[in-house]
């Protein structure tokens, strides 16, 4: 079957003050919401055209929480912040590879 | 400032505290204040060295805030310093519930998408056949014409000029063949083209999706658009598909574009379950002799490339042409011909392939 889909499909996701996601490799990745939400790649937060980022991280408040959250599909993840933007869709391949994180197995 | 906030100042303002005629507005005493429901909850900071006071103060902030229309009941916390409040509390706000599966066609224990690189290489043909043929071998099956530019799945199952019905106020997929399914054909005129932008494309598909009487069952079986557009993206992202079946002739052009679909699916996180092989060589209805016309075994050796499955092959026969344009699909009209039979082979491999997960 196709290429590790393992590594990016993810068993559980969870929220306790971090985001956290359980892939199904057994990896347990820790997300800072701040950081997330700056991460955030759509169409208003990064030029469509050419990639920059147009979103000012100063103008989130470091208490950004996401409110509510969905799967998309089988790739992806969209989330409701606290300051109601809800437009990011947070693909689990860039959760995985791009968007910091601290990682560590599952113990 | 509202009036409420104004009252609360002027209380505030007319209890003393320290020198000079000084307030506990003014001497920060007053932390913060809080009015929930007419109840008024103030937290006051008074250090070690005020402490004989805060019961007088407390008493004062009482009153003073009770008298107030407005506030029928005050609560009071005193800490000693500022960093006292806060310490030990969780963030305001709660935690967010596990994000939500916000998928439709969730009574569909798998839900395979027909998928082609380019047009014209029999994929509907191949969808309805295989979903006859996931029929007989025992499954609950529906099917769903996706293709929204060139729907031909209600010409293939004969039913090309059945408009859609309603059951309440929501669609009834039209049943044919022991399978229920809906088509975009069904819902405009034939010859009728839809010029439609993305946003538009998606709330179909949405539409489809979710106010549509599906009766649910093994097998829901996605008739898609050629290419890698649109549509594809809505349904990758409005249902959580159990993966894709790409259907290609043998020559390169075909398989390139295979490939551009296969590497679709894998950014979206749908499994790619095998390739089909359409067309795979021409059989001489008079001498039987098999002439492989877009050259030969092609597909197998791209599915060997990508590590995907090879599910089968479909030769070109006049019976699955003559099938398919009058209605009557091969395996339900020709149930015996070897083309059937294929397709039956097919079903029960993808069945296998889908069951092992």
């Amino acid at each position: 079957m196709a290429r590790n889909r393992k590594r990016l499909t993810p068993k559980e996701i969870f929220f306790d003050g971090k985001m956290n996601i359980i892939w199904q490799d057994n990896t347990h990745s820790i997300y800072d919401y701040w950081e997330l939400r700056t991460s955030c790649p759509c169409a208003d937060c990064v030029d469509e055209i050419t990639g920059e980022k147009t979103l000012d991280d100063s103008t989130i408040d470091k208490d950004i929480h996401p409110v509510q959250s969905a799967y998309i599909g089988n790739y992806a993840l969209e989330i409701l912040w606290s300051d109601n933007h809800d437009t990011g869709i947070y693909t689990f391949e860039n959760l995985r590879d791009r968007y910091p994180h601290e990682e560590k197995p599952v113990s | 400032m509202d009036p409420l906030e104004q009252k609360i100042k002027e209380v505030f303002e007319q209890i003393p505290f320290g020198e000079n005629g000084s307030n506990i507005l003014e001497k920060n005493v007053v932390y913060s204040t809080d009015i929930e429901n007419k109840k008024a909850t103030v937290v006051l900071v008074i250090t070690e060295e005020y402490k004989d006071l805060e019961g007088d103060i407390a008493r004062k902030v009482k009153e003073g805030l009770k008298s107030i229309d407005g506030i029928d009941q005050v609560a009071i916390d005193i800490v000693r310093s500022t960093e006292e409040i806060g310490a030990g509390e969780q963030p305001a706000h709660p935690n967010p519930a596990p994000p939500e599966q916000a998928n439709y066609l969730e009574n569909y224990e798998h839900v395979v998408l027909v998928a082609s690189g380019k047009g014209g290489v029999g994929k509907s043909t191949v969808a309805i056949n295989l979903a006859l043929s996931l029929k007989a071998i025992g499954k609950r099956v529906s099917l769903m014409d996706a293709d929204v530019y060139g729907p031909s799945i209600p010409i293939m199952l004969g039913v090309r000029n059945e408009a859609l019905k309603l059951t309440g106020s929501q669609i009834k997929p039209i049943n044919k063949f022991g399978i229920d399914f809906i088509s975009v054909g069904n819902m405009v005129k034939e010859d009728q083209a839809l010029i439609w932008r993305g946003p538009m494309t998606h709330q179909v598909i949405q539409q489809i999706l979710r106010d549509s009487a599906w009766p649910g069952g093994d097998y829901m079986i996605i008739d898609l658009p050629p290419g890698t557009g649109d549509v594809q993206l809505s349904i990758s992202q409005l249902t959580s598909a159990t993966g894709a079946v790409i259907v290609c002739t043998p020559q390169d052009v075909a398989l390139l574009d295979a490939r551009k679909a296969v590497g679709m699916f894998d950014k979206v996180n749908i499994p790619v379950l095998g390739i089909i092989e359409n067309m795979s060589y021409f059989v001489c209805p008079k001498c039987g002799a098999e002439t492989p016309i877009f050259s030969k075994g092609g597909a197998e050796r791209e599915s060997k490339a990508q590590n995907v499955p090879f599910i089968g092959r479909v030769p070109i026969e006049i019976d699955i042409r003559l099938g398919s344009d009058n209605g009557e699909p091969i395996v339900h009209s020709m149930p015996d011909s070897s083309s059937a039979k294929h397709f039956i082979e097919m079903a029960k491999t993808l069945d296998k392939i889908v069951q092992e997960g």
